[in-house]
């Protein structure tokens, strides 16, 4: 069609489709979509760890939530549980309201059981919708430990021992004395922290027992003068306590669908005795079993 | 680098011979071997020899192609230089002695409606140009003809040449045409927001553009309202815009080019125009200081949007912007000229969501230098000598902390371009030192003053093999002072022209090599992010690098009609990306990213007498990797790799644009939609418990506020955007005096597109309402 009523048609046409569009795309959706549209996905937030030196353990739960009121003392819709992936026993945890350093409520769930050291552990806190936040642990296993001679460094006594199958520096280090008074046989506890003063060195920690040095520490603690007879020495013994990887290192935290941390801890022991030659040099009494 | 090439025709002066080249042995097909020694002999001995200047001639004819004798053709250059003379009985006309540059063809004949056409001469050559005038009815005005034959003969891959007259087609608010209104009706240029000043080219980010005035530098040439750039079209002479694959007389940046070369002012009568309009108002002023050889152009734009905003859309504007130029330009002999550009600009802006907190950003570019042009008597050559400071600045200020940044550069180029019948050789050598001084937050790195210098040299080779076929390829070599090893840039491109230089059809494909030593940054994880910095690159990181690779087919398919469509793929590598903190806004650190950026560019253009329209299209994917630490603001994560498509980022863009002139009438329409930016979205909140000490404090610990960021990092996608903007204009003409009044819409339906969103706080930043406008423009020459 052509001519100027045949072009004035068209234009018309033209003019109306793009209208049309206009309208059309006028009324595209304009809000913006913040959250994820999946409601299964990420449902909690956790926080805790297994502990094989405690026979309670305790995991904070939280709601991942779209505004971020204050908690309420309303129970939570979450059913907490651990799966033994050793064993296969599975444990139910109870909720419990603690009041918060601001004064709100949180939710503090608690299992009763001790985890087994090399044993791995599977958390899982579901909602009734089915919605689940899970995470995994292995509790760290017994490491192997090695106390070596004591050695001299001048006059001074120094006994090295080495925890391998670890890797990183243990979150505490104590060596514990158990002393008395000469006139006393009741022991006392003597703690000395050795935290900041072992080297790591590839999968094992070492660290130097300044026995010397630690026996005037006893002296001291036990308020015992230098004309006094010397104090007696029942046993000596080393704490530590290792986390495993998800303290050190925050990609090795295994929480799925969710966020948080959720870790675990081993704490382990070694006692020794030293050698009569060894307490006379540190002018002590031996009273170790023999 | 890329200027304007303004060495006139000095009027009255003796005329030199025309093909004195060809006479002393130069001839098309020259190996590109002897070319080049050719070249190198030139450089060294610098003889004299005779430069060789164009001929526009043709015929005019009517519509049936009669030829009219005795019409006015008038042949302007732009500055104000002007020619005329009649034409002869078989409707010939002719000028001769051109230099290079871009001039108006004007033919007027009682009866007809005049008609004006755009060449833009080159050295040694001759343009033909037949003029058709169509009979008066009862409309008048005057009527532009593209020379769809020049267009397709300049095609080139991946580069978009504007004139003057093109600026004017779109409906930018106030009478004030500006090469932002253009720029973003390419297809592959986006602007990310109605504010913020910021341009993506290709998947590159905003501070990957090189934008150059007369071979200045600005740094952020963009006005915080997206319709203006610091450039308004009544001061321009071309731009050549290189969305990529650009040749090696171009560098620092690695993703586009945006060339301007300025006009000069009129050197025959004092010209001025004034416009007043609701967004930005402006005075042009041309001042002839000795005929025919010294003029002065000056150019003042002021913002007053903010004061006259709220009151026709009842909405505030709390935007304040202008820019000021300045062009001093003098033929200092028949064969040499001299010109002094300076610029200066200011943005400042405030961004508040309501109920939110005010974020203030402001910066200032400006620019001075001067060039020397000269063209041996004897040579087919132009060299040009140019110094020039470029100085940039800028500040943030949020809630919870501040930004600065300043960037200084002195810059100095010296450039050949030797013209060896159909072949061309560009070499140039350049220097620069960059000053910066920021302070961006206490992380490493986060503050410096600093100094870096760089030089090279570049060699660009033009080489005509046959009619059909033609090759350019270039090298750029630069070498940094602050221990960054020296870059080689190779650049290549071909075209294929099956039907000769004067065929309809153009393919193309470029590729190249590109770095960036100075880098801008912008803080991906903001949606609109108006503040950069401009930083160095330090010894121990690598230089930022792009590679282009771009394919292209161009085809005259009508009556003024054109097609263009490229495919291209962009590799980038060193990608530095600055991590904010939330709270404090300061840097916590700087990312290195790699992109990858590929996709589809179509426009088709229709330029007719009256009817102009232009449709774009741009398809592309875009994706940025690395490690980083991923979710943002979360604590205790490590770096991880993640890959997404970066904020700036649109998949579908469509542009369309219409300009018809109905005798003093003139409407024009732009329409424009871009598909969805990604940005991160969040699962919700919760209290952090720092993973610290085995103790059982977390027990009854409130813990830190924290977001639980979706695991896809950009994995959400805001609305999409679209906007129609209207105006009319009516020209009224009395003697030596033009009126002209336009009326407008901006955001014509009130569309509420999205400039910023902070998913944390839900505050939401919408770019600009529908605003009416009117504005008044007065020309006097």
């Amino acid at each position: 069609m052509t001519g100027p009523l045949g072009r004035r048609r068209r234009w018309r046409s033209v003019v109306a489709a793009g209208c049309a569009a206009v309208l059309i795309v006028g009324g595209c959706e304009n809000t913006v979509t913040t959250f994820v549209e999946d409601e299964m996905a990420r449902p909690f937030f956790v926080y805790g760890y297994l502990d094989s030196g405690a026979d309670t353990q305790f995991v904070r739960v939280a709601p991942i939530a779209p505004t971020l009121e204050a908690s309420t003392t309303e129970q939570l819709d979450a059913q907490v549980r651990t799966t033994s992936l050793t064993s296969g026993d599975v444990v139910a945890w109870t909720d419990s309201l603690v009041i918060l350093d601001d004064g709100s409520a949180g939710h503090l769930f608690y299992g009763l059981f001790r985890p087994e050291p090399g044993a791995s552990y599977r958390l899982e806190v579901a909602r009734s919708d089915g919605a689940s936040t899970t995470a995994t642990t292995r509790v760290p296993a017994h490491p192997e430990v090695r106390v070596d001679p004591v050695r001299t460094s001048g006059t001074v006594l120094i006994q090295d021992v080495t925890w391998d199958g670890i890797s990183a520096p243990p979150f505490e280090a104590l060596v514990r004395y158990h002393v008395s008074r000469y006139d006393e046989t009741m022991p006392t506890l003597i703690r000395r922290s050795y935290l900041n003063s072992g080297h790591q060195e590839r999968s094992s920690w070492t660290t130097s027992i300044q026995l010397s040095r630690d026996r005037d520490l006893v002296a001291q603690a036990l308020g015992t003068a230098a004309s006094d007879p010397p104090p007696a020495l029942y046993r000596i013994e080393m704490l530590v306590s290792f986390g495993d990887d998800a303290w050190y290192r925050p990609d090795a935290v295994q929480v799925v669908n969710g966020t948080g941390f959720f870790g675990s801890v081993g704490r382990f022991s070694v006692a020794w005795a030293l050698p009569d030659e060894v307490v006379s040099a540190l002018e002590l009494t031996n009273r170790q079993p023999q | 680098m890329g200027a304007a090439i303004d060495v006139g025709v000095v009027m009255g002066a003796p005329p030199l011979k025309y093909g004195y080249w060809h006479a002393i042995g130069a001839r098309p097909g020259l190996s590109a071997s002897r070319a080049l020694l050719l070249v190198c002999m030139m450089t060294i001995f610098a003889p004299e020899a005779r430069a060789q200047l164009s001929t526009v001639a043709g015929t005019v004819a009517d519509t049936s192609g009669v030829p009219i004798p005795g019409v006015s053709v008038v042949l302007d250059d732009l500055s104000g230089t002007r020619t005329g003379m009649s034409s002869g009985l078989d409707g010939s006309f002719s000028f001769g002695r051109l230099r290079p540059g871009t001039y108006t063809l004007l033919a007027s004949h009682v009866g007809y409606v005049p008609v004006c056409d755009t060449v833009r001469v080159e050295f040694n050559q001759y343009h033909e140009r037949t003029l058709v005038l169509t009979p008066e009815t009862t409309e008048l005005g005057v009527v532009t003809v593209e020379a769809e034959r020049e267009e397709a003969a300049e095609a080139r891959t991946s580069r978009y040449s504007i004139r003057p007259a093109e600026l004017a087609r779109l409906p930018v608010p106030g009478l004030s045409p500006d090469l932002m209104g253009h720029l973003q009706t390419i297809p592959g240029i986006m602007r990310i927001a109605d504010t913020g000043g910021q341009l993506s080219v290709r998947g590159g980010t905003p501070t990957q553009n090189l934008v150059l005035v007369d071979g200045m530098p600005l740094y952020q040439p963009f006005h915080i309202i997206g319709f203006y750039s610091a450039i308004p079209a009544d001061i321009v002479s071309n731009v050549d815009v290189f969305a990529g694959g650009f040749g090696a007389r171009y560098g620092g940046r690695i993703s586009s080019v945006m060339d301007v070369t300025t006009r000069n002012g009129s050197k025959r009568g004092v010209a001025a125009s004034v416009s007043l309009a609701s967004f930005l108002s402006a005075a042009l002023l041309e001042i002839p200081v000795r005929r025919d050889e010294v003029s002065i152009l000056l150019s003042v734009r002021e913002s007053v949007i903010e004061r006259i905003g709220p009151a026709v859309a009842d909405h505030a504007f709390p935007f304040r912007f202008g820019d000021y130029f300045g062009k001093f330009h003098a033929f200092l002999s028949q064969t040499s000229s001299f010109s002094a550009t300076a610029i200066r600009t200011y943005d400042r802006g405030a961004f508040e969501p309501p109920g939110g907190a005010r974020r203030t950003v402001r910066w200032r570019n400006e620019a001075y230098g001067g060039r020397y042009v000269f063209l041996p008597p004897s040579y087919p050559m132009i060299s040009q000598f140019a110094i020039y400071v470029s100085r940039y600045d800028s500040d943030f200020e949020g809630s919870a902390g501040s930004r600065s940044s300043e960037v200084t550069g002195i810059n100095g180029d010296i450039s050949f371009t030797y013209l060896l019948g159909p072949n061309e050789v560009d070499f140039g050598i350049f220097a620069r030192s960059n000053s910066f001084d920021y302070h961006l937050g206490r992380a490493p790195g986060g503050s410096d003053r600093s100094y870096v210098s760089e030089g090279g040299t570049y060699l660009d080779f033009h080489w005509g093999v046959s009619p059909r076929f033609l090759t350019r390829s270039g090298l750029r070599v630069t070498a940094f002072s602050n221990e960054v090893n020296a870059s080689i840039e190779p650049r290549g491109e071909i075209q294929w022209r099956p039907g000769g230089r004067s065929g309809r059809t153009v393919l193309g494909a470029a590729a190249g090599i590109y770095r960036q030593q100075i880098v801008g940054l912008t803080a991906l994880e903001d949606l609109s992010d108006a503040f950069i910095a401009w930083t160095p690159t330090r010894g121990r990181q690598q230089i930022p690098r792009s590679i282009h690779a771009i394919v292209s087919v161009y085809r005259s398919i009508g009556p003024r009609t054109t097609l263009r469509a490229e495919g291209y793929g962009k590799w980038m590598t060193n990608l530095a990306s600055p991590r904010y903190d939330r709270l404090t806004e300061e840097l916590l650190r700087l990312d290195a990213l790699e992109g990858r950026a590929r996709g589809v560019d179509v426009q088709i253009r229709h330029a007719g007498s009256r009817f102009y329209a232009a449709a774009g299209y741009a398809l592309s994917s875009v994706r940025y990797t690395g490690f980083v630490d991923w979710p943002p603001g979360a604590p205790d994560v490590v770096p991880t790799e993640i890959s997404f498509s970066p904020p700036h980022h649109r998949v579908h863009q469509i542009s369309l644009s219409s300009a018809v002139t109905s005798g003093p009438m003139a409407y024009r329409l732009l329409w424009q939609f871009g598909s969805g930016r990604p940005f991160t979205q969040i699962h919700g909140f919760y209290r952090h418990i720092p993973v610290d000490e085995i103790d059982r404090r977390y027990h009854t610990l409130t813990g830190s506020p924290a977001v639980a960021y979706a695991s896809e990092p950009f994995g959400g996608r805001t609305p999409v955007y679209h906007r129609l903007d209207l105006s009319a204009d009516r020209r009224l003409t009395a003697g030596a005096t033009e009126v002209v009044i336009q009326l407008g819409l901006v955001n014509a339906y009130d569309r509420r597109n999205l400039f910023d969103y902070d998913v944390l706080t839900g505050e939401r930043v919408d770019q600009l309402p529908v605003i009416p406008y009117a504005a008044l423009r007065v020309n006097v020459r």
